[in-house]
This record gives structure tokens, C-alpha cells and sequence, in this order.
């Protein structure tokens, strides 16, 4: 891997982890905005307490082809953003990626040729069977739209296919009284029963997963600290992305209590007027510091303290 | 004998002054006054002079939060404009607040939404303005006095203003949450001077 290649890896790191504290952000390096870069930059501050210019990422990262590396302190910092040591160290494990990486390719292709060649194999002597079989029913004039269920079902599958199969099972019912067969009628409602556990089960997966997926994604009092900080530093642009998210963020029993100078007084604001301020913001809430955040049950934002 | 006399006459110009004083304070203007800083829920009963000073300079960041959002409305799309619509109405105590209407050839006051739709005729406006003080506060309010300059379509004008700005407590919705907290809210603009074309 050249320089160049790794450099272009460290770009994509320093966007995924940019996408870990804004999850809204769901572009690429090339629509990335002034206020995203903006936000990118207190990022890396906080993290690292070093700076970066606005100017040095429209020059190294939203460009797309350069064929200068930048300067390696440069690159040490977005490493240490992503949580390397620095360039070296970054440099060093995704050197040692792609060998792992090409073995363990060379091991699949090793493991893959003999089982597909079985399963070809099993496939034809499948077919011919599965003919044999078409040829001895043929005298029984049993309907075709039956036979074919029948055999879908003899076949062994993959659990998904099963879920398909049940949906041929359920319209092949309504051909029952034309199946004269006894057996072939339990198969069918051996079937059924078999399609509904597995319905039961996939709709218990689906569940998991989606809880699964709710924990991962679950933003914490830090991200929304930090996506509101990114509110209150933007401009017009983009106020109904802001709407939208803010509307999602924000609790309706929201209590925002803006601190004012010397804490000798304080602005309370519910959830329509907050979000107001954000939506289009005025140069006068750019002081603004958020020094208490609360989340109720619903990870939903229920009180901010405000500092100006 | 004179001397008696003498003590006498004194004391008769001191009780004249006593009266003058009892008068004074019997005076119903001295005395509504007097009331009004007493009844709970004023200002100057609840807050201290620092407290309020710092409410009357936020008051000044809420007149340039409505500049700037007359300034985005001039040229804003339909949607945005109602967006800010919304906002500036926040802004205010009520819809009946009357105006300074500049965008007109000879400014006169009209109420807020004739004002927003006679600004929505208008082409890019600009706003800036000087601060220049606070007045003395009343029972629940106090005048802002500050400079204005609005430039439209390269002819700027010049206004000296007066604006009425309300601090009051009043119920608040917090969801489904009620509480009662104090608020500034904006009120009616007038123009002190006849306004300097440049």
C-alpha cells in the first residue's frame, strides 16, 4: 500500500468517526460542508487539543486526487483522531491489514473450490432425481402446480427459502381438494405448521435485532452535546435538516435555561422556542456553552443549562 | 418677649415646610409610583438593579435578533419566510404591537403582520444598529432607545428609535409541565426624529 492509498484510508477513518458524533451525517468527503468541516474541527480540538485550519481541509481532505502527502504532524493529528498514535502507527497496522487479509483470501479460494464443485454435484444428481421422480407421478394425472410444491418441499433449503416455500404452501391449500393423496395432504399441513414457528422465529429476530440495533445507535449526552453545539455554530443553511433533528432530539417537556452574564439572570425556553433559536441561528447564541445536559427514559433531551 | 415671638415665627416656616413635604407625598403620581414598586410581580420588587441592567442589555440582543430576522425575510423563500414568521412572533408580546414601518416612503406605525406582508414586497433590506440606553423601568417595562439604519435598494435611512420591551412573569408550557418564569418580550417601535435620507 503506498502513502497515497494510505493517506486516502485515513480519510475515510477520520469521516466514519466524524459520522460517530454527527450519525445524521451521511455524505462522503466531497459534499462535506463549511459547517461540517467547522464541526470537524472542534472535533479534532477536543480530541487532541490540537488545530487544524479550514483552509487545510478543503486543501488535503475534500479534495479528491493530490498528489502531494501533507505535512506528517498534520496526519499524526487526524491519526491520533482516530484514535492512533499517530501517522506511524496508523501507517503500520494497515500495512499489516492487507497480508492478513490476501492470506486469508488464498484460504477461502482453497476451501471454496472443493464445496462448490460437491455442491454442483449434489445439484445434478438432485435434478435427475427429482425428474425420475416427475415421470413416475405422471400416470396419477395429479396437477402440476401441486407436484412442484411437492418437490420444493422434498428439497432441503436454507431456512429464508423455507419462509418463501410457506408462501407457495399457503396458495397450494387452495388446491387441497384436487391432492387425492392422504400423504402428500399431511405433508402440506406438516408444512404449515413448520412455516408458521419459523414466522414466529424470524419475527423474534427481527425484533432482537432491531433492539440490538436501538442500543448501538443510541446517541449519549456527549453526541447531543455536540450535535447541538454544531447547531449553535451554523448558519441558514441546511435550517430544515435542523428542524427535523431537533424535533427528534428534543423532548416535548424540554426545559432550556439560558444562564445570562454573570449568572444574574436566566431565559427559560420550552421546546418550540429552543428549537426556534437553533433553527435559524443569530450570531448572538454563538457564546452560547452548554454546561448541563439531561435525557429522559426515550434518550430524548429533557433539560439543557446554557451558559453565555 | 421678642425672643418668644421670634421662636414662634420660626416654627410656623418649619410646619410650612412640614406641610409642603406631607403634601408631596400625598401627591397620587408620587404615590402610584410609590405602589407600583411595591406590588409583587414588578420588577424592581423582585430583581436587583444589577440583575435588571443585565436583563435590559439581553433586551438589546433580542431588537438585533429581530433585525436579523427581518433581515433573512426580505429575501427568504415562502417556506423559510414562515419559519421566521413563527420566530418573530415569539419575539413579541402580542400580534397588535405597532410597527415602524420603513419600507414606506414616509414611515409610518402599523401593526406586525401588515408590516411582514408589506415586507415581503420589499427588495434586500439591511439592518444595523447603535445601541444607545435603557430608560428608567417601569412597573413591567422599560424604553430602549437605539439608532437604526435600514438600507434598501441602496438608499439607507437613518432613524433615532424608541422601543417598549416587557419583562414580566407569565405561565409557561413545558410540555405538559406549567411554570411560571419571568420573560422579555418585544413591544411597540416609534421613531424619535424624522428620519435622515443619505
Amino acid at each position: 500500500m503506498s502513502d497515497q492509498e494510505l493517506f486516502k484510508a485515513l480519510k475515510t477513518e477520520v469521516l466514519q468517526n466524524y459520522q460517530r458524533h454527527f450519525p445524521f451525517y451521511k455524505g462522503d468527503w466531497k459534499n462535506f460542508s463549511s459547517q461540517d468541516i467547522r464541526q470537524l474541527i472542534q472535533l479534532i480540538e477536543d480530541g487532541t487539543k490540537q488545530k487544524i485550519s479550514e483552509k487545510w481541509i478543503y486543501t488535503h481532505l475534500k479534495k479528491d486526487h493530490s498528489n502531494k502527502l501533507p505535512r506528517k504532524d498534520m496526519m499524526d493529528i487526524l491519526a491520533q483522531f482516530c484514535g492512533f498514535s499517530g501517522w506511524d502507527e496508523f501507517r503500520l497496522k494497515k500495512q499489516e491489514q492487507p497480508i492478513t487479509a490476501s492470506l486469508s483470501g488464498l484460504k477461502l479460494v482453497k476451501i471454496a473450490v472443493p464445496v462448490l464443485a460437491v455442491a454442483v454435484i449434489l445439484i445434478v444428481v438432485a435434478i435427475l432425481f427429482l425428474k425420475n421422480d416427475n415421470t413416475a407421478q405422471k400416470p396419477t394425472k395429479t396437477p402440476k402446480t401441486n407436484v412442484s410444491v411437492l418437490i420444493e418441499k422434498d428439497s432441503a433449503q436454507p431456512e429464508v427459502e423455507k419462509g418463501q416455500k410457506s408462501m407457495t404452501a399457503e396458495k397450494t391449500t387452495a388446491f387441497k381438494p384436487k391432492v387425492k393423496n392422504g400423504s402428500n395432504q399431511s405433508i402440506l399441513e406438516n408444512n404449515q405448521k413448520n412455516t408458521e414457528l419459523e414466522s414466529t422465529k424470524a419475527e423474534r429476530k427481527t425484533t432482537q435485532k432491531n433492539t440490538t440495533q436501538n442500543e448501538k445507535s443510541q446517541l449519549t449526552e456527549t453526541d447531543y452535546k455536540l450535535i447541538l453545539k454544531g447547531f449553535i455554530k451554523s448558519d441558514i443553511k441546511d435550517w430544515q435538516t435542523r428542524k427535523r433533528q431537533l424535533s427528534k432530539i428534543l423532548s416535548e417537556n424540554l426545559e432550556a435555561v439560558i444562564l445570562l452574564k454573570k449568572g444574574l439572570g436566566a431565559e427559560y425556553l420550552n421546546k418550540n422556542e429552543f428549537s426556534r433559536r437553533l433553527i435559524i441561528p443569530t450570531k448572538n447564541i454563538r457564546s452560547w456553552k452548554i454546561t448541563k445536559l439531561k435525557t429522559n427514559e426515550q434518550n430524548k433531551i429533557r433539560f439543557i443549562r446554557i451558559a453565555q | 418677649m421678642n425672643r418668644i415671638k421670634y421662636v414662634l415665627s420660626a416654627l410656623h416656616s418649619d410646619f410650612r415646610v412640614l406641610w409642603i413635604v406631607v403634601l408631596l407625598f400625598c401627591n397620587p403620581l408620587f404615590s402610584v409610583q410609590a405602589q407600583d414598586i411595591q406590588k409583587p410581580n414588578a420588577v424592581k420588587s423582585e430583581f436587583s438593579n444589577k440583575a435588571i441592567a443585565v436583563y435590559q442589555e439581553e433586551s438589546f440582543h433580542k431588537i438585533e435578533q429581530f433585525y436579523h430576522y427581518l433581515e433573512l425575510f426580505s429575501t427568504a423563500k415562502p417556506d423559510l419566510k414562515h419559519q421566521l414568521k413563527l420566530s418573530i412572533r415569539t419575539l413579541f408580546k402580542n400580534q397588535k404591537t405597532s410597527i415602524l414601518d420603513f419600507t414606506q416612503a414616509e414611515p409610518t406605525t402599523v401593526r406586525l403582520e401588515n408590516f411582514l406582508s408589506n415586507l415581503s414586497k420589499t427588495q434586500k433590506l439591511q439592518f444595523s444598529i447603535e445601541k444607545q440606553k435603557s430608560f428608567a423601568v417601569e412597573r413591567n417595562y422599560w424604553m430602549n432607545e437605539y439608532n437604526l439604519n435600514v438600507k434598501i435598494d441602496k438608499v439607507e435611512q437613518h432613524f433615532s428609535v424608541i422601543q417598549k420591551v416587557y419583562f414580566e412573569k407569565r405561565n409557561k408550557t413545558f410540555g405538559q409541565l406549567e411554570k411560571e418564569v419571568w420573560g422579555l418580550k418585544l413591544g411597540n417601535i416609534k421613531t424619535l426624529l424624522k428620519p435622515e435620507k443619505k
